[in-house]
């Protein structure tokens, strides 16, 4: 199956859930963020919050929702709404959080890679205790890490959407395995330690 | 052996196979492990989102006690938590009803007050005496919340934080 939805897919689980809610199954909502807050919160982490801040910036995605449901016509688009709410969502405040902090300097990257939390692969690598993955994942480009963390809290056939409303180009995942996974898998596979776990 | 770009290039094409899952679930468990969601961030998140649907007042937990006896393995438990919000207070108390299930006895400060018992994916409603006594019957464990209506339909509703039965 190439496109569309299987039905073991986050994106139909979330689409069933929203919509048993709409028609007045109040746990609807319920099993809707407990299937995809853990998304949610990889992508709010993803985008540089810290923990804190991606508390509250996953929160507010669902309190929008709240305001949003009746607006959202395809209850198969509420998986895609929600990741891009949070994105967004991480994002201003990340921005806010610039703006708050006074830089001693103008140079702004400086402010920037400061007030950027500690990525949450560096703190992995600092407790020394990873795997041969995770020695790999790190080394990927931070957009990949943040595809392939978000996906892999995901089915597959929800992987093309998810690429997508993370901004990433079509084609960076699923049906094929597109360039960050290409990569993670080169690096593997060319690993002697990943042939004795794996 | 170093991986090539066209040996890359040659996988990036490839579909997705079980070893591609393979590599997936473990990043997930490095992650969920590593950088996990807070434990009660579900419920916090439920939580805010019945307030804000129900356009609810949050009342405020005024007092509560936990009493725990503990005999071997066994213990009885009795609790009692007030809420008020808005001039109006209700007290719990909860009483064990075996298997896992509790007895939940109210008494709120005004009579005729309409109680919504919050349980996990269900909800069960009923309204006071004349004293303000109500009951829930067999509650299953665990959190909880109520939503509190006046008659007096221009009145907010009032909800409850969760407590843990």
């Amino acid at each position: 199956m190439h496109t569309g939805a299987g039905p073991d897919s986050l994106a139909m689980q979330a689409a069933d859930a929203f919509r048993a809610f709409r028609d007045g199954d109040p746990s609807g909502m319920s099993t809707l963020v407990d299937v995809v807050t853990p998304l949610l919160w990889s992508v709010a982490r993803q985008q540089g919050a810290g923990r804190l801040s991606a508390e509250d910036v996953v929160q507010n995605t669902w309190l929008k929702l709240v305001e949003h449901a009746p607006t959202i016509a395809d209850p198969q688009s509420v998986l895609k709404w929600l990741i891009v709410t949070t994105k967004r969502g991480a994002w201003a405040v990340g921005s806010h959080a610039h703006r708050e902090a006074p830089g001693t300097y103008d140079d702004v990257r400086e402010v920037e890679t400061g007030e950027r939390a500690a990525s949450p692969e560096a703190a992995v690598l600092a407790a020394e205790d990873g795997s041969v993955v995770w020695d790999h994942v790190a080394e990927l480009p931070e957009r990949c890490r943040t595809l392939l963390r978000t996906i892999a809290f995901a089915e597959r056939p929800d992987y093309a959407q998810i690429a997508e409303a993370l901004g990433m180009p079509v084609g960076s995942i699923g049906p094929t395995r597109g360039r960050c996974l290409a990569k993670l898998r080169a690096a593997l596979v060319a690993d002697p330690r990943w042939e004795m776990s794996s | 052996m170093t991986p090539t770009p066209e040996h890359e290039h040659l996988l990036s094409v490839a579909p997705l196979d079980e070893v591609d899952d393979l590599v997936l679930a473990e990043l997930r468990d490095l992650y969920a492990h590593h950088d996990p969601m807070p434990g009660d961030l579900l419920d916090r998140i439920k939580f805010s989102m019945s307030v804000a649907s129900l356009e609810a007042e949050v009342a405020e937990i005024v007092s509560s006690a936990s009493l725990a006896t503990v005999r071997g393995t066994e213990y009885d438990r009795v609790e009692a938590v007030t809420f008020a919000h808005d001039g109006l207070s209700v007290m719990v108390s909860t009483e064990p009803s075996g298997s896992g299930r509790a007895d939940v006895l109210g008494w709120s400060s005004e009579g005729l007050i309409e109680v919504e018992l919050r349980e996990r994916g269900r909800t069960r409603t009923t309204t006071t005496d004349d004293e303000g006594r109500f009951t829930f019957l067999g509650v299953e464990r665990g959190l909880v919340s109520f939503v509190l209506r006046r008659t007096d339909a221009d009145a907010p509703p009032i909800i409850t934080p969760a407590i843990e039965l």
